[in-house]
This record gives structure tokens, sequence and C-alpha cells, in this order.
């Protein structure tokens, strides 16, 4: 049987809920049939909105209402629904991004676009006729038809072979991966996707992808797509960095195992590396006083900078050039 | 890289690699852009920008900067296309 999405849930319950209010008293067997949904399904539907629509501080007037007696079903909702939805301007105006946002970045094909287009362009002109113009959104940097064929395989569930450069490795590969999902944060695009090449979940940063061939193969829905995909288990070293307050950033812009302040006001962090080319750039980026030992071998990692900055100052050598 | 919003694409070579511009107002934040980008790049110019990498690098690691040089500026107008191993440059 096919498994019923939490979107899909709800799409369903808002596309019910206004015919049962429209319809008051019709019967269980009545919805079911036009709806083409089961019986237990509807009643579970219902329940749902019973239990969980409302708004603070759920005093009656404010919840929805249900009954069902003898199969006919009645449904009040809140008093809230019986007057225009009255937003602030910075309520308008975060409706106003997300309804951008997702039509900017939604496919050709969606069958929703035209209508949240719609609806975006009249709350646009609520707004004011220059609201639409006087601002962009942008989720990140990535190549459209890139983020297209990913949509779609996310959607029709087929694998699709990427070149990627991996950051961490400072190189380029191949792979063949199942995409799950596709998310925007911090300004950049990330594909969550099974890797057949690590046989495991993996996150990909999308502007990272230089090449996206969908293939004909396809895959099953993933049970659980949330969580983490990075995978730290996999690590080449423990590292612990003490420095003075310079170093703090290590510890806000990574996965950190510890975060202490000493006795003498210096920082001690310990973290998880799993590349050596993400080590080299960690290591260029820290004050020459800054200790970063191996914490499980008690080696001294600095070398592994120096060996950076010569290969990087071997481009400046004119002998070579 | 090249889809940062400060920086743009001067040259395209053949074998992918680019120049690109950039304004600074920071020194220390390109030297940390370009330790990003480990050997895969190189300050093509101005001189001083060049020479401050190349500071930037013996001062953190010890590593001496006797044949790296910072302040030849006629090794600025070498085409990326003549190293097969660029991948990006800053002018």
């Amino acid at each position: 049987m096919k498994r019923v999405t939490a979107v899909e849930r709800v799409q369903r319950i808002l596309t019910i809920l206004p015919w049962i209010v429209d319809n008051q008293g019709c019967h269980v067997d009545e919805v079911c049939e036009r709806f083409g949904i089961s019986r237990d399904d509807l009643i579970t539907d219902l329940d749902l909105v019973f239990v969980h629509v409302g708004l603070h501080p759920f005093t009656p007037d404010v919840l929805s209402d249900i009954s069902i007696e003898d199969d006919r079903i009645n449904v009040h909702l809140g008093d809230y629904f019986h007057r225009p939805l009255r937003l602030t301007s910075v309520e308008a105006l975060v409706l106003l991004t997300a309804g951008k946002a997702r039509a900017r970045y939604s496919t050709g094909d969606d069958a929703g676009r035209e209508t949240l287009t719609s609806a975006v362009d009249k709350l646009s002109t609520a707004l004011g006729a220059e609201a639409n113009d006087t601002f962009d959104v942008q989720l990140g940097a990535a190549d459209d038809e890139m983020l297209d064929t990913f949509r779609r395989a996310v959607e029709e569930r087929h694998s699709v072979l990427i070149g990627y450069y991996t950051y961490g490795r400072d190189e380029l590969s191949e792979r063949l991966v199942d995409p799950h999902r596709l998310t925007s944060q911090g300004g950049f695009w990330y594909l969550s996707a099974f890797c057949h090449k690590a046989g495991a979940l993996r996150e990909f940063r999308v502007d990272r992808i230089y090449s996206a061939a969908p293939t004909e193969s396809t895959f099953e829905a993933p049970t659980n797509t949330d969580g983490p995909a990075w995978n730290l288990n996999e690590r080449l070293h423990t590292v612990e960095i003490v420095g003075d307050s310079s170093v703090k950033w290590v510890s806000e812009m990574y996965p950190c195992d510890e975060v202490q302040e000493l006795a003498d006001g210096r920082l001690r962090i310990v973290l998880p590396v799993t590349a050596t080319r993400w080590l080299e750039r960690l290591l260029l980026r820290l004050a020459p006083s800054t200790t970063v030992i191996d914490i499980d071998t008690g080696e001294d990692l600095r070398p592994v900078a120096v060996e950076a900055a010569r290969r990087i100052l071997g481009r400046y050598d004119t002998a070579q050039r | 890289m090249v889809d940062h919003p400060d920086l743009s694409v001067v040259e395209t070579s053949p074998n992918g690699s680019v120049v690109v511009e950039l304004s600074v107002k920071n020194p220390s934040g390109l030297w940390h852009f370009m330790v990003n980008l480990l050997d895969r790049a190189e300050i093509l110019e101005p001189p001083e920008m060049r020479a401050g990498l190349i500071e930037y690098l013996t001062s953190q690691t010890g590593v001496p900067a006797a044949s790296a040089d910072g302040s030849d500026s006629s090794s600025n107008t070498d085409s990326p296309s003549n190293s097969d191993t660029s991948d990006g440059e800053i002018r």
C-alpha cells in the first residue's frame, strides 16, 4: 500500500474539510466516496483537525469542533475563520517571501505552481504595487537546470550520476546517488542522497556538483531522511586545538566533541577531522601560536600545515612558472 | 568559487581554469579565502597582495619563502592556460 506523506495528508485535509463545512450533516460514506478515501482515513484526518487545529489560548472559540453522530458529520471551525485574515505587514512580508521562494524554485510541471504564483501576485498587490519588485529571493548559488534535475529525481525516485568536488579531500569523483531531499540552508543548496559509492546517506552541496545525468534506475522511497547525513565517524584524527580567543570561530563553525575554556583564558576545542585537505585549510587559518595535536596519538599536526604551505608557495616560485 | 557574489570571471581557458577579479576590503579575509583553495589558485596581481599572501603563509608556518617571488609583477601577466593544473587565479 502506498505510504501517504505528511504533505499529501495535509493536502487531502485541506481539500475535504472545506467541502464538509459547506455540506454540514453530510454522511461519512458520501465523503469517502466523493474523495476516494477509506472510512478509517477520514476519521483519522478529522480527529487530527479536532485535536490539533486552533489558536492560542485554545479556548472553545478558537478551536475547531467536529462531531459525528449517526455517521453525519458537522464541523464548526474556529471563529477566526469567519472574518478575513488580517496580516500584519511583517506577517505579509514573511508570507510573500516564502511564497516567492517556493514559486521560484518549484519545477515547471509542478501542478500547484500556477496557483501559487497567482496567490503571490495577489498578496504582492495587496501590499502595494512595488512590493513584488522590492526584493528577490535567492536561496543559494546553483544552476536552475541542475536543481530541476534533482527535484524531479526526488519526486520520481530515479537515480542520478553526479560529478562531485569533495571539498574536504580536494578531489573530484563520479557517484551514482538516489536523491532523497533538496534543501536550502545558510545560503547553499544541499542534496541529501544515498550514495552508492559510499554505501550510505550523504549530503552534497549542490554548487560543488559539476555534472548531473539522470539514469533509468529507480529506487524505493526512503523511510527516514531526517537528521544529518555527514558521517563524522570515519575519523582520520580527533584533533585538540588550544589557542587564544581567535580560535573561537572554529567551535562556532564546525561540529565539536568538546569546547572548554581553560583557567588561563585559552580555549580548548576537540573536534573530528575526516580528511587531510580539510585539516590543512583549518590549520592555515589558525594563529601560529595555536597548538594542534592528534588527541589519540599526541602527534603534533602543525607539520600538516607546513606541507600545505609549501605546496601553495610552490605556485609562487618563479622557477616553476 | 565563481558563484561568489563578489567575484567576476574575466578569463576562461580551454582547460576550464578561470581568472577572476574581486574587490578586497580586508586582506586577512583574502588570505583565508585563498588558503581554502589550497594550491588550486594563485593571486596574480596586484603584487602587494601576492606578496602579502606569501608573507602570511611564511609567518603561519615558518616555511621559508626564499624561492617564492612576491614582487615580480611580470609574472602576473602569465596566462592561466600555461598551467594545466590551474583551476583558478585571482587578479
